[in-house]
C-alpha cells in the first residue's frame, strides 16, 4: 500500500485534492446534512463515554481509594461532556420537528459540533493519560495543587 | 445546580488528602517496580515539608494554619504578673468566670479528636505517614533504594528541624514528634520473628542520633532529646530480641572518635598563660594559675549535664576574665586553646551521657539474663598495662574515676530506667550487679601511673563531689552497701559461676571496695575536722534557739507583767537554764545536711518550758494543802465564777476551755473579741468576767486550774551574770560557740579535763579522745532565772479528777 501511494503521480494527487475542494465548496449547510453529522458526532461521543469509563476504572480501582477512583468523574472534559453533547441532540431534534431549513440555528449546530469535537479530543487525551500513565498524571495534578497552596 | 456543585475543601484538607494519595500512588508504583518516579515523589514530599517550614518567615498565618491547627506547638506568651502591686482578693470576693470562647476550647476539640482520631487534621503526621507508606511498600518489595531514600527524607527533616528555634513555636516538640514516629517505624522493623537484621537498622536505631549528637552543628538544646530516643530505640532492640543491633552500636561507639582524648589541652593553655605572664612580669604566676588545672582539666571529666556545663563555663570565664585577663591581653593562641577546652568539655559531656546509655542497656540486658552483651562490651577494654595511653576508646568506663562517675549517677539511671523497665521492678538490683561486675572486671592502670583506689576516691571526692560532705557520705554508703552485697553474691549461684568465677579477682575486688571506703572515710574525717563553719551558721544556730525560746517564755513575762516589786527581790533563788553541749561539727560544716533545724526548734522550746515550770513551781510551793482541791470537770465553771472579780490570775493547764464554756456568757475569748487587751500573746486566751485567763499545755501537769491573786506576785528576774570571752551577750542569754577542731586552750583543757561522762566513755581509749573532740563544737547558751511570790500568797490548785 505504501509503495502504491508513493508511486502516485503528482497530477493525480492534485486532482484528488482539487476534487475534494470543489466538493467542499459545493457543500450546502442545509438542515439534513447538519443534523446527520451532528447525530453521528453525538452518537459517537455518547458511545465512547462508557467505554472510556470502563477503561479508566480498571486503572484507578487498583489504588483502592474512593477519591482516586472518582477522580476521573471530576475531570472537566468528562464532567461537562454531556452538557456539550445534549444541545446538539436537542437542536437537531428541534430542527427536524419544527422543520427549520435554514437560519442561524444551523450555524449554532455547526459551532456546537466543532466545540464538542474539540472537547472530545481533549477528553480522549485524558482517557489516554489515565489508561497509559495514570499514576504520573494524577500525582502531578495532586502535587500542583499542593504547590499552589504552599506558595502562600 | 447540584450537578455542578463540587465540595469545597480547605487548604489543609487538600494538603492532607493529596499527600495521602501521593503516598498511595507511590506505594503502587513500588509494587510495579517503578523506582525512579518514587524517588522523585520522595524528593517532592521532602521539599514540600521544607517549603511549609519556610512559610514561617513569609506567611506566618498560613504556617500556623497548616502545621499547627490544633495549637499543639504554638507557645503562648503570657504577661508576667506584677506581684509587687498584686492584691489578693478576699475569700468572699472570688468569682469564677468562664471567659473562654467556644472556638478557644481546645480541650473540647482534643476530646473530640481523641474519640475520633481519624478526624484530626495533622499535616505533620500525614507527611510522616506518606513516607511510612512508601517505606512499608518498599520493605515488602525489598526495594532497598526506596527504603534508604525514605529514611534519608526523614533524617533530613530532623536535621532541618534541629537548629530551628523560636519563642512562638515549639520546634523541639515537632522534632520530638518526628523522633517518636521514627521510633515506631523502627519498632515495626524490629518486631518480627525473622532473626535477620534489617539493613537499615543501624541507621534507624542509633546512627541518626549519634550523627546528630556528635555533630559540631548540633543544637545543644536537643541533645538530651536525641539521647533519650537513642536509648529508647536500642532498648526496643533488646526487648524485641535483637541484641545484635546493640552489639553493633557498641562497636560503632568503640570505632568512633567520641572519646574525649585530648585532655592535655589545659597544659598547653597553662604554658601559654605562664609565658605571657612572665613576659609582662605579672607577679606570682604559680598562685595566679593555681586554679587552672582544676578548672580546665580535672573538673571537666565530671560534667554530666548542661546545667553543670553552663556553671563550669561561667566559672571558667569568670576566673580567666577576673584573675588573668586583667593582667594580660589574650592572644589568638590562648583564645584558640580556650575554645578547644570548651569543645572538650562539651565532648566529655556527650561521652559521659553515651556511657550512661550503654550502662542502662547493659543493666537491662542483665535483667534479660543476657550476659553476652556485657562480655562483648568488655572485650574491648584494654588491660591496665596497655601502652595506648589516652588512646583508649572503650565505651565502658575503664578507669576507677570514670566508674565512680557513673556510680555517682545511679539514682538518675534508676529513675530513667524505671520509665521503660518491664514491670518497673528490680532496676536497682540489676544496676548494682552491673556495677559489681564492672568493679570485678576493672583492671587498674599500671603502665603510666599507678591507679591507687584510695587516692582515686580522695581525688574523686574533691573534683567530682566538690568535697560536699553529704555527697561523699552518700557515695561511701553506697560503696559499703555494694561491698556487702558483693560478699554475698560471690558465694551464691548463679552469680558466682556466671559473674565472679575467679577467686583471686574476688579477693582483689574486696580489697578495692575496702580501699575506696577508706579513701572516702579519710576525706570525711578531714572534713569533720577541717570543714569550714560559716559565721552565719554559728550565729544563726544560736539566735534561732533564742528566738524559739522567746516565743514560749510565758511565765517570766507573766511575773514581770504583774510584778509588785520592780527590783530584784531579796533572797531570790536563781536557776540556770539553757544549753551546754558538745555537738558534731559536721552539722555546721558548709554543704552538709541542714544543720539541726529540728534541734533549734526543740531546744528553744525546751528552755522556755523549763523556765515556765520553774515559774509554776514557785506558785505551787506556796499553795497550802487545803487549797489543793480535786474537782469534777463540770465544776470548772463554778470555780471560775469564784475568782472572776479581776483580782486573780487563772492559768488553765491542758484544758480546752472553749468547749466547756461555749454557752457561758461571762467567758470572752480573745479570738472572738478584737477589742480586748491581749496581755501575753499565745498565752493569754481571754477573760472570764474580769479575770484574765491564761492557758498552757504541758504534759508534766495534770489537767488543772492554777489560780493566784495578782497582788501575791513579787517578780520574775532573768540574768546572764558576768560576760567574759568566749561568752557574748545574745538576747537575754550569754552564749559561746567553740570550734574544738581549732587547736587552742579550749581543746587542750577539755582533752586534759574532760567532763565525767566523756572521761567514762573514753576510759579505755584515751588516745582517741582528742580526735573525738576535734570533730565537735562546744555550744553554751545560758542564763539564770528566778521567780518569787509572797510567802503568804493566796493561790489555789484545782485538779480535775480522772
Amino acid at each position: 500500500m505504501m509503495t502504491a501511494f508513493l508511486n502516485i503521480e503528482y497530477s493525480d494527487l492534485y486532482c484528488w485534492f482539487s476534487d475534494l475542494f470543489d466538493y467542499l465548496l459545493q457543500l450546502k449547510f442545509d438542515r439534513n446534512l447538519m443534523v446527520q453529522y451532528s447525530m453521528i458526532i453525538a452518537g459517537f461521543i455518547s458511545i465512547t463515554i462508557p467505554i472510556a469509563l470502563g477503561i479508566v476504572s480498571t486503572h484507578t480501582s487498583e489504588y483502592k481509594d474512593k477519591e482516586i477512583s472518582n477522580s476521573f468523574l471530576r475531570e472537566f472534559t468528562y464532567r461537562y461532556q454531556v452538557y456539550f453533547v445534549l444541545p446538539i441532540i436537542y437542536v437537531s431534534i428541534g430542527m427536524l420537528a419544527l422543520q427549520i431549513e435554514t437560519g442561524w440555528l444551523i450555524y449554532l449546530l455547526m459551532f456546537a459540533d466543532l466545540f464538542s469535537i474539540v472537547v472530545f479530543i481533549l477528553f480522549i487525551r485524558i482517557v489516554q493519560q489515565y489508561a497509559t500513565n495514570f499514576d504520573d498524571y494524577y500525582s502531578r495534578k495532586l502535587k500542583k495543587e499542593v504547590d499552589e497552596i504552599i506558595q502562600g | 445546580m447540584k450537578l455542578f456543585r463540587v465540595k469545597q475543601k480547605d487548604k489543609l484538607e487538600i494538603l492532607i488528602d493529596n499527600l495521602e494519595k501521593i503516598g498511595k500512588i507511590a506505594a503502587i508504583r513500588i509494587e510495579k517496580d517503578y523506582t525512579d518516579p518514587v524517588i522523585e515523589d520522595l524528593k517532592w514530599i521532602e521539599d514540600s515539608f521544607i517549603k511549609i517550614l519556610k512559610l514561617y518567615n513569609t506567611n506566618k498565618n498560613l504556617f500556623f494554619k497548616l502545621i499547627d491547627p490544633n495549637n499543639r506547638y504554638r507557645v503562648i506568651q503570657r504577661e508576667p504578673v506584677d506581684w509587687e502591686n498584686f492584691t489578693f482578693p478576699g475569700f468572699g470576693e472570688v468569682q469564677f468566670v468562664d471567659e473562654t470562647q467556644p472556638q478557644q476550647r481546645t480541650y473540647e476539640k482534643l476530646y473530640k479528636v481523641y474519640n475520633n482520631p481519624g478526624n484530626e487534621k495533622d499535616l505533620i503526621l500525614r507527611f510522616i505517614s506518606s513516607i511510612f507508606n512508601i517505606w512499608n511498600a518498599a520493605n515488602q518489595k525489598e526495594n532497598f533504594l526506596v527504603q534508604k531514600y525514605s529514611l534519608y527524607v526523614l533524617t533530613n527533616w530532623i536535621y532541618i528541624l534541629d537548629p530551628l528555634k523560636d519563642d512562638d513555636f515549639n520546634y523541639q516538640g515537632v522534632l520530638g514528634y518526628f523522633l517518636d514516629n521514627l521510633t515506631n517505624l523502627n519498632v515495626s522493623t524490629l518486631n518480627t520473628d525473622d532473626q535477620k537484621i534489617h539493613p537499615l537498622s543501624s541507621l534507624l536505631n542509633y546512627n541518626i542520633y549519634l550523627n546528630r549528637i556528635f555533630s559540631d552543628e548540633v543544637n545543644q538544646d536537643n541533645i538530651d532529646l536525641y539521647f533519650e530516643y537513642l536509648f529508647r530505640n536500642l532498648y526496643q532492640a533488646l526487648r524485641l530480641q535483637k541484641p545484635a543491633i546493640v552489639k553493633s552500636f557498641i562497636e560503632r561507639c568503640i570505632d568512633s572518635t567520641y572519646y574525649p582524648s585530648n585532655s592535655a589541652n589545659y597544659t598547653t593553655l597553662y604554658t601559654l598563660l605562664l609565658d605571657k605572664l612572665r613576659e609582662h612580669e605579672q607577679g606570682d604566676y604559680a598562685t595566679l594559675l593555681k586554679k587552672l588545672p582544676q578548672l580546665a582539666g580535672y573538673t571537666i571529666r565530671y560534667i554530666n549535664n548542661f546545667e553543670q556545663l553552663a556553671k563550669w563555663a561561667e566559672e571558667f570565664d569568670a576566673y580567666l576574665n577576673d584573675e588573668i585577663f586583667d593582667k594580660i591581653e589574650p592572644d589568638a593562641d590562648i583564645e584558640q586553646q580556650i575554645k578547644q577546652i570548651k569543645r572538650l568539655a562539651l565532648k566529655t559531656l556527650k561521652f559521659n551521657k553515651l556511657q550512661i546509655v550503654v550502662i542502662k542497656l547493659l543493666a537491662f540486658s542483665l535483667f534479660k539474663s543476657d550476659q553476652t552483651l556485657l562480655n562483648h562490651a568488655l572485650e574491648y577494654n584494654q588491660p591496665g598495662d596497655s601502652n595506648a595511653f589516652q588512646g583508649n576508646k572503650e565505651i565502658l568506663p575503664t578507669s576507677l574515676l570514670e566508674l565512680l562517675n557513673i556510680i555517682k549517677h545511679r539514682y538518675n539511671i534508676e529513675h530513667e530506667l524505671f520509665t521503660y523497665w518491664e514491670g518497673h521492678h528490680g532496676v536497682e538490683f540489676y544496676l548494682d550487679q552491673l556495677f559489681m561486675i564492672l568493679l570485678y572486671r576493672y583492671r587498674p592502670q599500671k603502665m603510666y601511673y599507678n591507679e591507687d583506689p584510695r587516692q582515686t576516691a580522695i581525688g574523686f571526692s574533691r573534683d567530682a563531689l566538690g568535697d560536699v560532705p553529704g555527697a561523699i557520705d552518700g557515695m561511701d554508703q553506697y560503696i559499703t552497701r555494694l561491698s556487702a552485697m558483693f560478699d554475698k553474691l560471690v558465694e551464691m549461684e548463679p552469680y558466682k559461676s556466671n559473674y565472679f568465677p575467679n577467686a583471686d579477682k574476688v579477693v582483689r575486688t574486696k580489697v578495692l571496695f575496702t580501699e575506696m571506703h577508706a579513701g572516702f572515710i579519710s576525706v570525711m574525717n578531714n572534713i569533720e575536722i577541717r570543714g569550714n563553719i560559716k559565721e552565719a551558721t554559728r550565729t544563726g544556730f544560736i539566735s534561732g534557739i533564742i528566738s524559739e525560746y522567746e516565743k514560749y517564755n510565758f511565765l517570766l513575762r507573766l511575773y514581770q507583767k504583774y510584778a509588785t516589786d520592780p527590783n530584784v527581790p531579796e533572797g531570790l533563788e536563781f536557776e540556770i537554764i539553757g544549753v551546754n553541749e558538745l555537738m558534731d561539727r559536721t552539722a555546721f560544716v558548709e554543704n552538709w545536711h541542714i544543720p539541726y533545724v529540728g534541734f533549734i526548734e526543740g531546744r528553744g522550746k525546751d528552755i522556755a518550758e523549763q523556765e515556765n515550770r520553774n515559774g509554776q513551781f514557785e506558785i505551787i510551793r506556796k499553795i497550802p494543802a487545803e487549797n489543793n482541791i480535786k474537782i469534777n470537770g463540770h465544776e470548772v465553771i463554778d470555780i471560775l465564777n469564784k475568782y472572776s472579780d479581776g483580782s486573780h490570775i487563772i492559768i488553765v493547764r491542758n484544758i480546752h476551755l472553749d468547749s466547756i464554756l461555749r454557752d457561758e456568757e461571762k467567758y470572752k475569748p480573745n479570738w472572738k473579741n478584737d477589742t480586748l487587751e491581749v496581755v501575753i500573746p499565745d498565752f493569754h486566751i481571754g477573760y472570764f468576767d474580769e479575770a484574765p485567763v491564761f492557758r498552757l499545755y504541758d504534759n508534766l501537769f495534770h489537767d488543772s486550774l492554777l489560780i493566784i491573786e495578782k497582788s501575791s506576785i513579787i517578780n520574775g528576774v532573768s540574768q546572764t551574770g558576768e560576760i567574759n570571752p568566749p561568752f557574748e551577750l545574745n538576747g537575754s542569754f550569754k552564749t559561746s560557740f567553740i570550734d574544738l577542731s581549732v587547736n587552742g586552750p579550749n581543746l587542750e583543757e577539755m582533752s586534759a579535763n574532760p567532763p565525767i561522762w566523756l572521761a567514762e566513755e573514753f576510759k579505755d581509749r584515751a588516745d582517741e579522745l582528742r580526735l573525738y573532740l576535734q570533730k565537735k563544737v562546744w555550744i553554751r547558751i545560758l542564763k539564770k532565772t528566778g521567780f518569787q511570790v509572797k510567802v503568804d500568797a493566796k493561790c489555789y490548785l484545782y485538779e480535775i479528777k480522772g
